[in-house]
Parts: C-alpha cells; sequence; structure tokens
C-alpha cells in the first residue's frame, strides 16, 4: 500500500505517524527498547552514586538528577507525551527483562491479573501514592542520596516482584505509585493512541490485547490512563486499524465514559497532595506548626505533619464529596455517579498547581544540578556559568510563571467541568457545587503560591 | 465486619502518631524553628545539651558565611548572647549533624569518640568550625 503525505489509507499512517521518521521509528525493535536501555543505564549511575556517592544531597549524582532535573520535568512529560514516560522506565523495563529468564528458571508465575486485583488496584494506588508523598516529607528522602536509593530500590524490587508474580506490568497498571500520577495526568496529554473501532470489529485476532502490557484494548480504549505508547498494539495490529493523533489537551476528560470512583478519588487527592507538599515549603507554615506542636499533644513534628497530612487530605475528599452530593441533590443523579464523573474535572488544577511547584525547583536550583551532575561523572563540560550557578533565586520571576500556569489549570478545570455537563446533558445547575469548589481549591492555591517561601538551603 | 476494619484502621493510626510524637517537650521556639522535623529535634537538643553541642564543630560553611562566624555546632541554633540563631533552621545540614552526634553519644560513644565520628563523616564539606579538638 503506497503512501504519501496527502493519500493516508490507513489510520495507523495518519495522525502524527503520517510523519516517516516518527511511522518508522515507532514500529522500530527501537522504540522503546534503546530508551529503556538508557534509563535503565541511567538507574544503575544514581544507584551507583546514592549509596557509595558523597553524602552530600547537592552535590550528589543521584539526588540532584532524581529530585531537581528528572522529577520536576516529568509532569511536563504527561502534558505533552502521555505515560510515554512508563514505556521506558527503568523500574519497569527491569522487571520486564526478568520475566522470560524468569519463567526459564521457573520463578516467574506469569500469572493474569485476578478479579480483586482488577476491582482494588486503582485503590492500591490512591493508597502508595500518599503513602509515597507522606513517607517523603516525614523522612526527607531528597535531602538524603543513600535514603533516596533505598528509595528506588525498595520501588524496583516491587516492580520485579510483581513481574515475575503476573504476566505483562501488574505493577505499573496496579500499585505503582508514579503509576497513578502518571496515568491520572496522562488524561491532560495532547496526544492520544486509539483504535479505529469499525475496522476494530471486523478483526479476528485481537492481537493488540495479547500485546498491551497494561492490558488494554484498543477497541474499547478511550482514555489514556493505561496507555504508556509503547507502540506493541500499533506492532502488532495487522489490520493498520490505530493511530496516534494530536488533541486538544484533556480533551478526553470530558469525552471518556468510563468513569471510576477510586480514579475521582485519586485527582482530587493530587489537589490535596500538591497543596501539602508547597504549603509546607512556605514561611507561615512555621508558625502554623509552632501553634500545632504548642498547643496540642502532637508535640513531635513528624506527629503534628502527620496530622496535617491527614486532615488536608480529610478536608479535600470531605469537601468534594459534600460537592457531589450537592450536585447529586441539584440533579436527582447518584451520588456515586457524580462522585465517579466529576472527580477528573479537577486533573487540570492538580497538574497546574504540580508545575508551578516544581518552577521553584527546576528554575532555580536546575543549572546547578545539571553542572554537578556533569561534574559527578567526570566530564570536563562548563555548560552553565558561574555567574548563573551562583545567581541569588529570583522568586519574582518563578512566582509569575507559576501563577500564569496555574491560571490555565483553573480555566482549563472549569472548562472540562461545563463540557462534562454539556456532554452527559445534565442540568447547569449540576456543576455549580463543583464550580464553588474549583474556586475554593483555585483561591487556596493562589494564596499558597504567593506567601513568601521558606529560605532553606542545601549543601 | 467494616466497622471492625475502621477500628483497625484508627487503631493503626493512633500507634503510628503516638510513636512520631514520642519527642519530649521542651519549651517553645521561634516559628522559624518549626519547619522541619530535623530543624524542631535540633533546636531541642541545643537547649538541652548546649555543653555538648559547644565542643562539636559544624561543617556548613557558617566558619565563612556566619556573621560573626561561628564556633562551634551549638551557634548555629544559639547566639553566644542566648537568643536563637535562625541559620540552624534554614541550613539542612547543622541539623543532621546535631542528631548524628547525639545519636552516637546515646549508643554510648564518649565526647572524643562522637568527636572523631563527626569529623569522619562530614570532612567532605569543607572546612570545619574552629572548634578546639577534645582533651
Ligand atoms: S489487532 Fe488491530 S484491528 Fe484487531 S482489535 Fe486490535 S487494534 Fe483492532
Ligand atoms: S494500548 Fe498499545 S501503546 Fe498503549 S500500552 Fe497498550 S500496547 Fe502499548
Amino acid at each position: 500500500m503506497k503512501t504519501t503525505l496527502l493519500s493516508i489509507s490507513r489510520p495507523s499512517e495518519g495522525g502524527l505517524l503520517r510523519f516517516y521518521p516518527l511511522r518508522a521509528f515507532s514500529y522500530s525493535r527501537f522504540w522503546p527498547s534503546i530508551f529503556q536501555i538508557a534509563t535503565v543505564l541511567g538507574l544503575v549511575l544514581v544507584l551507583y552514586f546514592a549509596f557509595f556517592g558523597t553524602i552530600r544531597p547537592a552535590r550528589n549524582f543521584a539526588t540532584v538528577v532524581t529530585w531537581t532535573l528528572w522529577w520536576p520535568l516529568l509532569p511536563w512529560s504527561f502534558l505533552f507525551l502521555g505515560r510515554a514516560w512508563c514505556a521506558i522506565c527503568p523500574l519497569a523495563a527491569i522487571g520486564s527483562w526478568a520475566q522470560e529468564p524468569g519463567a526459564r528458571l521457573g520463578l516467574a508465575a506469569g500469572r493474569q491479573p485476578g478479579a480483586w486485583l482488577k476491582r482494588y488496584g486503582v485503590w492500591l494506588m490512591v493508597f502508595t501514592f500518599a503513602a509515597l508523598a507522606w513517607v517523603d516529607r516525614t523522612f526527607s528522602i531528597i535531602g538524603s542520596p543513600r535514603a533516596t536509593g533505598v528509595l528506588l530500590l525498595i520501588l524496583m524490587l516491587g516492580a520485579l516482584l510483581m513481574s515475575l508474580l503476573y504476566r505483562q506490568r501488574a505493577w505499573c497498571r496496579y500499585l505503582c505509585p508514579l503509576g497513578a500520577l502518571s496515568g491520572i495526568y496522562a488524561t491532560t496529554a495532547a496526544v492520544e493512541l486509539r483504535a479505529d473501532k469499525a475496522i476494530c470489529q471486523t478483526c479476528r485476532t485481537k492481537a493488540c490485547y495479547a500485546s498491551c502490557p497494561l492490558y488494554e484494548f484498543p477497541q474499547t480504549m478511550d482514555s489514556n490512563r493505561n496507555c504508556n505508547l509503547c507502540g506493541n498494539c500499533l506492532k502488532s495490529c495487522q489490520h493498520g486499524a490505530i493511530a496516534l493523533a494530536p488533541r486538544p489537551p484533556g480533551q478526553e476528560l470530558w469525552l471518556f465514559r468510563h468513569s471510576l470512583v477510586a480514579e475521582s478519588t485519586l485527582a482530587v487527592l493530587m489537589v490535596a497532595l500538591v497543596y501539602l507538599q508547597t504549603i509546607d515549603m512556605t514561611l507561615p507554615w512555621g508558625d502554623y506548626m509552632k501553634a500545632v506542636v504548642e498547643n496540642t499533644p502532637l508535640v513531635g513534628y513528624n506527629a503534628a505533619f502527620t496530622a496535617t497530612f491527614g486532615a488536608v487530605i480529610a478536608l479535600g475528599l470531605g469537601s468534594y464529596l459534600v460537592a457531589a452530593w450537592a450536585s447529586g441533590r441539584l440533579s436527582g443523579v447518584g451520588l456515586a455517579t457524580i462522585f465517579a464523573r466529576f472527580g477528573y474535572a479537577y486533573i487540570p488544577l492538580a497538574l497546574s498547581g504540580h508545575l508551578g511547584h516544581n518552577f521553584s525547583h527546576l528554575l532555580l536550583e536546575g543549572p546547578r544540578a545539571i553542572q554537578t551532575a556533569l561534574n559527578q561523572l567526570g566530564i570536563p563540560i562548563s555548560l552553565v556559568p558561574e555567574a548563573l550557578t551562583d545567581a541569588p533565586p529570583d522568586f519574582s520571576t518563578v512566582t509569575v510563571l507559576t501563577i500564569m500556569v496555574l491560571a490555565i489549570g483553573i480555566g482549563a478545570s472549569a472548562y472540562v467541568l461545563w463540557r462534562i455537563v454539556k456532554r452527559e446533558g445534565r442540568a447547569a445547575i449540576t456543576a455549580w457545587p463543583h464550580f464553588a469548589l474549583l474556586g475554593f481549591f483555585s483561591l487556596a492555591y493562589l494564596v499558597m503560591f504567593l506567601l513568601p517561601m521558606n529560605p532553606r538551603h542545601g549543601h | 465486619m467494616k466497622e471492625r476494619y475502621v477500628l483497625l484502621m484508627l487503631t493503626a493510626l493512633g500507634v503510628v502518631l503516638a510513636g512520631c510524637g514520642k519527642s519530649e517537650k521542651v519549651g517553645s521556639f521561634p516559628a522559624f524553628v518549626y519547619t522541619s522535623a530535623t530543624s524542631l529535634e535540633s533546636y531541642r537538643l541545643a537547649v538541652r545539651s548546649p555543653v555538648f553541642l559547644e565542643k562539636m564543630p559544624c561543617y556548613c560553611g557558617c566558619v565563612q558565611s556566619a556573621n560573626p562566624p561561628h564556633r562551634n555546632l551549638k551557634e548555629c541554633f544559639i547566639k553566644p548572647d542566648g537568643r536563637f540563631e535562625e541559620h540552624g533552621a534554614t541550613c539542612d545540614l547543622c541539623g543532621k549533624i546535631a542528631l548524628d552526634a547525639e545519636a552516637w553519644r546515646k549508643e554510648g560513644l564518649s565526647l572524643k569518640e562522637v568527636r572523631a565520628r563527626l569529623d569522619a563523616k562530614y570532612q567532605e564539606y569543607g572546612r570545619p568550625t574552629d572548634t578546639p579538638p577534645i582533651e
């Protein structure tokens, strides 16, 4: 079948894949393996420096690459590439690579995920994600190369164990805390991989399903949540039914049909966790903690923090429950339906808060981190002028950028709310409690980002 | 059945909170102290054991950056005039050094051994405070 830029005869040759280099690469065996090899090598380096490098977090390759470069950049990748990070994630790659030799040695069970895992998997992710956020703060993971190494090892062992127990990637789909983050944020992506359902209906092999590491069936897939763009389905489909296409960012948030209470909970949890992890970096946080420690039985910092952590999550989810209840009463729709559907509208707000939070790390600490990583690897390149690495932090630029991104996120969340109501043919009044809650969350974020930051410095 | 699970979870949370809250309450501090667990615990230690910290050096560079230069680890938390010093709360190293030293002391190490271990662990940070050696 001859294809030119003007005559596209199969869906898989249209969309973004009409560009030959991208199409050739997507179909080649180099995607995603070549990136997996690179990230696994990166992980080996990170683990080496984490355990054998300097104890100085600001000078250690492991901490600067993990927390100052990779972690703040990751949310941007969700916006442009959906969950593609998961396709090249070294933790999952090691698990996948172990499956075949594991099976030969009789170590891999190769089971299909059971009903329990399928049913409660997203709840497990809600838990593991909240637990990771709590552990990070309570044990100051980012301030310690050794703790960073231990955390990565635990995640790696989790991925490895699940890969030996189950076929494909049960870890990524049902347990990984980063999978929770990437799955939820991938819904905002500006690209999507979808199958042409008309062609799929004529297909007898359904080869795509067997090849999907995340147990997705492209024929019915209407969300990026469980697609890491690995391209397996693209390569295995003999009918060229699958295409990668650009789209308005976040479009699926109002278009998809399968909404889950657990995922809505996760979305609102994200809003609460981004708030918590930013507010505790501001100056007034000290006043708040002083009041708690001095006036309650919670005399230890971690006890006071844990109680606050629980309270903020409870407040976020509780207020969402009230909004869903009010919305249900106003429209005559059941609480579970409303709760499951509207939570997704808060994802753009959470993502914009996340990106805003990371601006400070990326812009204020990024240049120095790049130089440190190069120095640690013994690469004699001076990429970042000393004047820049030693320049005093320019908080005002960061604040302006943060507020701009936040404003886009708030607008996007409001737009998604409105589109969900329109799409589902509900009365406009259904959305009002959620608009009110969105206003409350947005105001809390705005005030938080305008607060002066705690002038903490690392070594 | 459900109630049992809820009870179990609440008990587990109670145990965690009780565990976290085992630190003793020592006085009141300025708000800047309450910004991390390390910060609060190290200021509490400085109030409890000023003489101990006076014998320990700090490696964070405060020997050059602080004005006047710090002479020992205690001065990262308490100024020579007795007021609280903010530096120990904004620097991520002073607190770590202080809590390490305290942990080693609790392990039963002598002052001299604590000092030796501290010097060995943190010397890669550069010049320490001019804290006299322990005889
Ligand atoms: S193999 Fe291709 S045509 Fe068949 S169901 Fe999968 S995507 Fe559709
Ligand atoms: S749907 Fe296709 S691209 Fe997405 S994870 Fe499954 S196999 Fe990979």
